[in-house]
Order: structure tokens, then C-alpha cells, then sequence
């Protein structure tokens, strides 16, 4: 079995154990559980975040010394975007219970989908793009952006469940990073080729300027209204994460 | 005594520069792009319409007519899109101006909104000394303190939105003046023709790279090895050669070889086939002359190092000069300067209102406590917490 496979499918089954006990730990008051759970998540992040490193350190020609511990046909398509965006999806700190203690496991949903995607694609025989179309800056800077937003989106699903607005920062530097590769993409293509998406790829024109609206629509909602703040924050996260792993 | 109806005007101005429609206009904006991403665009040219409508046909099946009809193929173009792209442009000219009137009447301190909470640890001169450090603006009302981030609250979501203004009006600039021309073959030695007036691109000499006029952006999509043909008899008379049946003849054909490429030389019945070693620009030709029209293979050679070559054939000498060629875009986009400026300003507006959010928020003393109000950041809640 690739190595690759085993990462990501310990992940996600670390991920779903960290769900169901914060569940758990909150539903039975025991706040050991709920601390287990936090202390799980953060295992399977390292883990993410090691196996995402390093695919795709392997593929870059200056680190090609390291392909040969890594599969390479296991990392096809959208693999090491969505392990990337798993990792940085697990928030490191959590803040202490509030109305609803059991909501504190839905901060790991996000992370566990992506995670569960990622091993559906290394396990599923169809596999879309050759892994060299996906080691590119772009697509590096939007998973990380996609990673970000995605951790935003289970603080705003927490935020619901437990009913008070939620941290902000996570929303705030996914936009943030996300403006600055839009932006910079835009003038790159303005300098090469003369206009904003001249012969762009459509996915990646398409998908990042709707979901770079869409942020943009989350950042202008009045604050007093974070139930719907929130709605927001979680549909600009989820174009985010479909540009960041749509294939051409 | 009757009660005096609110002024209609003052209502519209209100809804029009409300977030509700912004936030509105900008998610339908935005699901209108996605689609482009996950549903194939028309081609702009009628040549390229017919196999794309059919690969259509063959992944959407027969809800092709239905999308089609819905304008899901044609979203950019389409009047609703433009109309939305018009209402944008209209609710940011309205934020703008009242923006720039809220940032000359400057922020007066306001009545505390929401429920009083206590600072714990904190000794107000201390914790005024740190907001202060951290660039917030304090004003001193009778009993409690204002404190916000203004002007940079204003100032920085204002030139976002002028930015986004402009950048409006840069693409709308693009959209009526400027032209794309994708896909042309440059070769060497050969200077193509671009739309507008006097304009022209080439290859240069060593064809690396491309010359143009000015105005006008070349990319270089792809590049490869490309050959000039010409043929004389045992005169020493020129010969036309055909690159296709229905091709003009000439002496002189110049052919970028991306594939398997031939021509013909009717007067000498003779035809050539030209494939390229590589495709590095000055790659080596394998050549194969048949005649015509039996079909039989008469000589069969391959070009020098550099990709020349001169070969005698059947009383004919055939000469070929390398000339590599390259596919390129050209672009004239005279919105390009102001839209890069837009952008620039766009991520700088827009990451500084990141950085210096509009919050408001009051301080009070109560007995011996500090109590606070309103938008304040977490840490003021508990000292020596997140700071």
C-alpha cells in the first residue's frame, strides 16, 4: 500500500475519532475527552502536514531525491491540495466551552471531510490530472488559502451550534491571503499577456474570482448579524476549497 | 397632527448604499463567475463553435438545449451579467461618496452599543497607554471613552472600493477598445499584421524571442522548429509549390512543423513530407519526396544540424531554410496601466481594512472596575489573555 495512502487514511480515521469523542466529551460533561480529542486532531495535522510537504517537495526538481520514498502515482489529481487544506484546516488552540461544549468537535468536520476526500482519491483507480499540473505556486498558495478558509468555515459551524459569534482571524486571513494571490495572479497576467485573465485557465479564473467574491460579500456583512456572517463565511470556504481542488 | 412621511429619495439612497444589497450584488456576481469555471464557455469564433457545441452535447446530454436556452454557456456576455456588473459599479459610486462625506465630517463620539462587560485586571491610564500603542484613536466624552480606528477605518475600505470602482471602468475600457488576437503562428523572417492601426509583430532574428509595435502585448504560447521551402528546376527556374489543394502557390513556403507536414511541387509532380526530429526550434527535418501520383517513395533525407539543407531530387533542387516559429497571443488592452494601479490599491485597501477594522468600542470606570462595550477586541476582557 503507498505510503501516501496510509498517512492520509490514519488521518482521517484520527480526525473522525476526534469527532465523534468531542462529541462525546461534551455530551457527558467530561472534559478529559473533549481534551483527548483536541490532543488527536493536532496529531493527525502533523501528519497531514508531513505527508502534503512532503509529496510535494517531491515534486520539485530540487528536491527529486525524495520521490523515491513517495509514491507518485498515489499523489495524482488533487491529492496533496487536499491534504494541505486538511492540515491547516485543525485549529491548534481551542478556546474553553462555551453554551454548547459538544459543538468544539464540529471545529474538526472541515478537516475530516477533506481528509475523506483526499483518501478517496488516492484509493479511487480514475484518477484525473497527472500530480505535475498540481505542484505549482498557484495551486500551493490557494490550498494553503483553502486550508485556512476551510478552518474558518468550522468556526462558523461551531458558532451556530453553540450560538456566540465565533473567532474572527481564521475568515479574516483566509481573504486576506487569498486578495494577495488574486491580486498578484491578476497582475502577473496583466504584465505577460496584456489583460486581467487573458487565456487564463477557466477553472482557476472562474473558480478563484467567484470564490474571492464571495469573501469579499462575507467581509462587507455587518458583524451584528453573524448567523448569517457565518452562513457566509462557510459558502465562501467551500468555493474556495472547489477552486483550489476543481481539475481543468 | 399627522406624522410626516420619510423623503423617498433618503430611503433609495439608504437601500442603495446599504451592505444588504452590496453583499447581495457581490454573492450573485460571484455564483455567475463560478459557473464559467464548471461550465464550458461558447467560443468567441464560429470555426471552433460546432466540435465544442458537440462535446457539450456529449457530457451534458439532453440538458444541453435547456442550458443553452438559460444562457449558462454564454454568462460573461450575457445582459444580465453586465446589468449586474451596472448595478456594482452604481452601489459602489454611492458608498464611495457617502464614504468620502463621512471621512471629512470625521467620527464623533456615539452613544455605547450592547451590554457592559468587565475588563478584568486592568487599570484604565495602563490599558489607555496600550490602545493607544496599538493606534487607536481615544475620545474623552464626560464619563467614558470612545475609543475606534478612525480615519484608517474609513479611509482604507474607501480606497477598496474606489479601487474596485476603477477597475470597473478599466475592464468596461478593455471591453470597448482593446482586442485579442489568439493562437497566430509567427516565423521567421515573416512580420504578421495585428488588428488596429499599423500594428505588427515578428520573431527575432534568432528566434528566441518576439518584436511587436508598440501597445501591443505578444506572449509566447508555445514554440518549435518551422522550415522555408523553395524549389528550382534543372533551369534553375523557381517552381510554385502547394501546401494545400486549394492553397495559392508560391516559390517560397514558409510552414511551421508541428506535425507531419507536406507539400507539393505540381509542375515537377512531386511531394514532400516534413516531420521535426524535436521540437526544439532549429531541430533536424526528416524528409520523404514521393511522386505523384503514384505515390512512390523517391528519395528520402534529413536536414543538417540547424535544421538547412539543400537536396537534388528527380531534377529538381529543393532548399530548405530553418525558421522556427511560435505560436503567440497578442494582446492591446489600453485599460492595462489603470487596472494594474486598481489592483494594487484593491489588495492594499482591502488587506489594511484587514488589518485596521472598523470597531468601536467604550470605556468606562465603575466604583473600582473598568467595565467596556461594544466591538472591543477579546483580549481587554482579561489581562495577560491573547494579547
Amino acid at each position: 500500500m503507498p505510503f501516501v495512502t496510509i498517512l492520509v487514511g490514519v488521518a482521517s480515521g484520527i480526525l473522525l475519532g476526534a469527532v465523534s469523542l468531542g462529541l462525546l466529551g461534551g455530551l457527558i460533561q467530561s472534559p478529559a475527552l473533549t481534551r483527548g480529542a483536541h490532543v488527536a486532531a493536532r496529531g493527525a495535522a502533523a501528519i497531514l502536514v508531513i505527508g502534503a510537504l512532503l509529496g510535494w517537495g517531491s515534486g520539485l526538481p530540487t528536491l527529486e531525491s525524495v520521490t523515491g520514498m513517495v509514491d507518485r502515482r498515489a499523489l495524482e489529481g488533487p491529492v496533496l491540495s487536499l491534504m494541505l487544506m486538511a492540515a491547516l484546516a485543525i485549529p491548534l488552540r481551542v478556546d474553553g466551552p462555551g453554551k454548547a461544549p459538544w459543538s468544539s468537535s464540529l471545529l474538526y468536520v472541515p478537516a475530516w471531510l477533506l481528509s475523506s476526500t483526499a483518501l478517496f482519491h488516492v484509493a479511487s483507480p480514475a484518477r484525473a490530472a497527472a500530480a505535475a499540473d498540481w505542484v505549482t505556486p498557484l495551486r500551493f498558495s490557494l490550498a494553503v488559502c483553502g486550508g485556512v478558509g476551510a478552518r474558518a468555515a468550522g468556526q462558523s459551524l461551531q458558532a451556530i451550534a453553540a450560538g456566540n459569534p465565533g473567532v474572527e482571524w481564521p475568515g479574516r486571513l483566509a481573504y486576506g491571503m487569498l486578495t494577495l494571490v488574486w491580486g498578484v495572479f491578476g497582475l502577473v497576467n496583466l504584465w505577460q499577456r496584456g489583460g486581467l485573465w487573458v487565456v487564463a485557465d477557466p477553472v482557476l479564473r472562474g473558480g478563484m474570482t467567484g470564490a474571492w467574491l464571495a469573501w469579499t460579500a462575507d467581509w462587507v456583512m455587518p458583524r451584528r448579524h453573524w448567523r448569517i456572517g457565518a452562513a457566509l463565511t462557510m459558502l465562501a470556504a467551500l468555493l474556495l476549497v472547489l477552486a483550489a481542488v476543481r481539475t481543468v | 397632527m399627522a406624522e410626516q412621511s420619510p423623503d423617498p429619495w433618503r430611503l433609495i439612497w439608504r437601500f442603495a448604499t446599504s451592505d444588504g444589497v452590496l453583499v447581495a450584488l457581490l454573492l450573485a456576481i460571484a455564483v455567475a463567475v463560478t459557473l464559467t469555471a464548471w461550465i464550458p464557455q461558447q467560443p468567441a469564433s464560429n470555426a471552433e463553435y460546432a466540435p465544442w457545441f458537440s462535446k457539450m452535447q456529449a457530457r451534458f446530454g439532453g440538458a444541453t438545449t435547456l442550458m443553452r436556452a438559460l444562457g449558462l454557456f454564454s454568462v460573461i456576455p450575457s445582459i444580465g451579467f453586465n446589468l449586474l456588473l451596472a448595478l456594482l459599479f452604481g452601489c459602489l459610486l454611492l458608498r464611495l461618496i457617502q464614504g468620502l462625506g463621512r471621512l471629512g465630517a470625521g467620527r464623533p463620539a456615539g452613544e455605547p452599543e450592547g451590554a457592559w462587560e468587565q475588563a478584568v485586571g486592568w487599570d484604565l491610564g495602563e490599558l489607555l497607554d496600550t490602545l493607544r500603542r496599538q493606534r487607536y484613536r481615544i475620545l474623552n466624552a464626560s464619563s467614558l471613552y470612545q475609543v475606534d480606528r478612525h480615519p484608517w477605518s474609513v479611509l482604507l475600505p474607501l480606497v477598496a472600493q474606489a479601487a474596485g470602482l476603477l477597475l470597473l471602468v478599466s475592464l468596461l475600457v478593455t471591453h470597448q477598445l482593446g482586442w485579442q488576437t489568439e493562437g497566430l503562428i509567427l516565423q521567421k523572417g515573416e512580420r504578421r499584421s495585428l488588428p488596429g492601426n499599423d500594428n505588427w509583430a515578428t520573431l527575432t532574428e534568432d528566434g528566441s524571442g518576439v518584436r511587436h509595435s508598440s501597445g501591443v502585448v505578444v506572449f509566447v504560447e508555445e514554440s518549435g522548429p518551422g522550415v522555408e521551402v523553395s524549389a528550382l528546376n534543372a533551369d534553375g527556374e523557381p517552381l510554385e509549390l502547394l501546401v494545400s489543394p486549394d492553397a495559392d502557390p508560391s516559390t517560397r513556403l514558409s510552414m511551421p512543423l508541428t506535425g507531419d507536414t507536406y507539400f507539393a511541387i505540381p509542375r515537377a509532380e512531386l511531394i514532400g513530407r516534413m516531420t521535426a526530429q524535436s521540437m526544439e526550434p532549429y531541430a533536424r527535418a526528416d524528409i520523404q519526396i514521393y511522386s505523384s501520383p503514384t505515390g512512390e517513395v523517391i528519395a528520402e533525407r534529413v536536414t543538417d544540424k540547424g535544421g538547412d539543407g539543400i537536396f537534388d531530387v528527380a531534377d529538381v533542387t529543393l532548399t530548405l531554410v530553418s525558421a522556427p516559429y511560435a505560436r503567440v497571443s497578442a494582446t492591446h488592452n489600453p485599460g492595462r496601466l489603470p487596472a494594474a494601479l486598481c489592483l494594487i490599491f484593491l489588495m492594499i485597501g482591502i488587506i489594511g481594512s484587514l488589518l485596521w477594522s472598523e470597531r468601536r468600542f467604550w470605556l468606562r470606570e465603575n466604583g473600582s472596575s473598568i467595565e467596556v462595550a461594544g466591538l472591543f477586541p477579546p483580549w481587554i476582557r482579561a489581562r495577560g489573555e491573547d494579547l
